[in-house]
């Protein structure tokens, strides 16, 4: 009898660490679960700013609008044959 | 023995009660269970009805980037940016009718129409208010908003826009690729959808994940072959000359000859591939590639290489032109004016039809049908460009005499103008024939040699004759380069014959001569009516254009004196 007595305690026990184990996992998926959100907000932020960057980045490079800057802004001009001197 | 029957009895009669015991507790519970079902469902239905809507388990989709479109020098054509889209719940909207006049007002809609869609689609679970917004504006819009939500989807953008929108393509709203390289390499840059279980409450949020079914993968990212400064210089120059002579419409292409790499490709009329509302289908047209014509005078370089490998002729050979005009089964060939005896560089130098005519009718029509079919006309040019003209060549054996003698000047056949670039590579080339591509290459790839070295070689000096004071293209002159190229000013076919009024303007042609880098063909269609001449109007687009492009590629000018060469070099040795 007093067998099964310690075998039920025994399972008891295990039964107990168990729900707990349960419950501290959950709790630890929920953690994670909002770490992975900020992380995926902080991503789909800097994914927007990117793309952001890269139109703005496209823009400036723009071959006219560089070209009317040097031209206008910086009085630059093509060079042309006579004024280049080629090495060899 | 009784004693052992009176003790089974009694512990008999002791599971009994336990049996009636146990019946009544479970008819109890199940009784219970009934009860408070049917009270459920008849009293408390729409109070639960609205809880469960609180707590719901979806399946949401995630999406991911497309890939984006890079040139050869990894300058972005196309991108995707993150957007989001409204969608609403009408029934939640209308349940507090004073909501619509908010979002009305923040999306800068009309008020009596949302409220009409609203209505109209009341049960529907799934209404799309305003599409493609602004992330940031997004959330101001469904703020404190019940039944809005929003939904993250991509927009394609394209920075250059009209520039190199012919050759980008564009996607339909929901990003998925309808004309051009977005169209035909679809599969390549599409990204794939992934989705996720989540328990969400009434506001949309996400109170849980259950589970992550599929990851999204974003799509892969697209080198062309283009050359964004390139293109850029080309656009520019092709739409001014467009502009100035009160053209129809105009293509210009440029091939590195190495690779067949096309380094830019524009068309006059374009479109801008952001504003899908504004596109005229004419103007989506990739003229260059999906355009026919026929390619007139500029065949003549490909009629003297066929006699030249054929051995008919020789560099040096001499041909009568006199008096100026021929008569093939009853029908005339002209000249501009009897030019007399020519040598073969004359004939290209002068553009004379009788020449060419005379150089392919000693020639047989299998000999030249063969290689006109190995430079690549009547065929596909492996751009794989979504409704590319393979152009129309027909068979020889359909050739009577004066159908052969057209051919030689470009006439009873058509070309693209990426055909019509594609073979002058072959010339450029030394005789190798390659597909031309929109990706960039990274290996040089192996090519078909149609032309012999020498013949390809010595074509090309011919060529240079027609840029040279006396030719017909002074005007394609870059100084500091050699160049080697033929005009054409083909008269437009119509229906019963061919127009007296309208012209297409072509040149193509090649730079530095000596050791080609750039194939460069532009064609201006039905310029005006006083200056029409491929040498007048197309050749300076192509001098433009290729003079900037020789320039940006730092491509070693071919045509400075040696002397001043050498000074230079003993003084940068000093």
């Amino acid at each position: 009898m007093s067998q099964r007595f310690i075998l039920a305690g025994f399972l008891f026990v295990l039964v107990f660490i168990s729900a707990i184990a349960v419950v501290y996992v959950k709790q630890q998926s929920r953690d994670l679960y909002t770490q992975i959100r900020v992380l995926q907000k902080q991503q789909d932020a800097l994914t927007i700013n990117w793309s952001r960057l890269q139109l703005q980045h496209s823009t400036l490079t723009n071959a006219a609008y560089i070209e009317a800057v040097a031209r206008k802004k910086l009085s630059m001009q093509t060079v042309s044959h006579p004024r280049y001197v080629v090495l060899q | 023995m009784s004693r052992r029957v009176a003790d089974k009895e009694h512990v008999n009669q002791h599971y009994m009660m336990r049996h009636v015991f146990v019946l009544v507790v479970i008819v109890l519970m199940f009784g219970g269970l009934v009860v408070r079902a049917a009270y459920l469902q008849a009293y408390e239905q729409s109070f639960l009805a609205e809880q469960g809507d609180q707590r719901q388990i979806r399946q949401i989709k995630t999406l991911s980037q497309r890939g984006s479109i890079i040139d050869r020098n990894g300058e972005v054509l196309a991108v995707s940016t993150p957007v989001d889209s409204v969608w609403v719940i009408p029934r939640q909207i209308l349940a507090e009718p004073e909501q619509v006049a908010v979002l009305a007002k923040r999306l800068a809609l009309d008020e009596q129409k949302i409220q009409y869609k609203l209505q109209r689609r009341a049960t529907s679970q799934f209404v799309y208010l305003k599409r493609h917004l602004e992330p940031e504006h997004a959330q101001r819009v469904v703020r404190d908003i019940k039944g809005a939500y929003l939904q993250r989807e991509y927009r394609r953008f394209y920075p250059d826009s009209e520039i190199v929108g012919h050759v980008t393509g564009f996607t339909n709203i929901d990003d998925e690729g309808l004309e051009g390289l977005e169209y035909l390499f679809d599969d390549w840059m599409e990204s794939k959808k992934g989705s996720r279980m989540v328990v969400q409450n009434r506001m949309g949020e996400v109170v849980e994940e259950v589970k992550s079914l599929q990851q999204a993968i974003p799509g892969k990212v697209l080198q062309t072959s283009i050359d964004m400064r390139l293109q850029y210089l080309a656009y520019r120059s092709l739409k001014s000359a467009v502009q100035q002579h009160k053209a129809v419409s105009g293509s210009a292409i440029l091939v590195k000859v190495k690779t067949g790499e096309i380094l830019a490709m524009v068309n006059q009329p374009s479109y801008n591939p952001n504003d899908r509302a504004s596109m005229k289908p004419a103007h989506l047209r990739n003229r260059a590639i999906t355009d026919m014509f026929e390619p007139g005078s500029t065949m003549k370089p490909f009629a003297v290489a066929a006699a030249l490998d054929n051995k008919i002729f020789h560099a040096d050979s001499w041909i009568d032109t006199a008096p100026g005009w021929l008569s093939v089964s009853g029908n005339a060939i002209k000249d501009f004016k009897n030019y007399g005896r020519l040598d073969i560089t004359g004939i290209l130098r002068k553009s004379s039809n009788v020449g060419a005519a005379k150089i392919v009718m000693a020639l047989k029509s299998e000999k030249l049908w063969q290689a006109y079919k190995s430079y690549g006309f009547g065929d596909l040019t492996g751009v794989e460009y979504p409704g590319e003209a393979a152009g129309y060549l027909s068979h020889y054996a359909q050739w009577r005499n004066f159908d052969l003698a057209t051919k030689a000047y470009g006439y009873g056949m058509s070309s693209s103008v990426a055909q019509l670039a594609r073979a002058y590579t072959v010339i450029a080339n030394d005789g190798k024939l390659l597909d031309l591509s929109l990706l960039k290459q990274d290996v040089e790839p192996e090519g078909r040699q149609v032309m012999t070295v020498k013949t390809a070689q010595t074509v090309r000096t011919m060529l240079e004759s027609v840029i040279k004071p006396g030719g017909t293209a002074q005007k394609a002159a870059i100084r500091g380069y050699k160049v080697a190229g033929k005009t054409g000013t083909v008269k437009k076919s119509q229906r019963g014959g061919y127009t007296e009024d309208r012209y297409i303007a072509v040149f193509a042609g090649m730079a530095p001569a000596s050791n080609p880098e750039l194939v460069l063909v532009v064609t201006v269609n039905e310029p005006g009516k006083d200056v029409y001449y491929g040498g007048a109007v197309a050749a300076p687009v192509f001098a433009d254009i290729m003079q900037n492009a020789l320039r940006v590629l730092n491509v070693m000018p071919d045509d400075i004196s040696v002397q001043q060469a050498s000074i230079i070099q003993a003084g940068a040795d000093t």
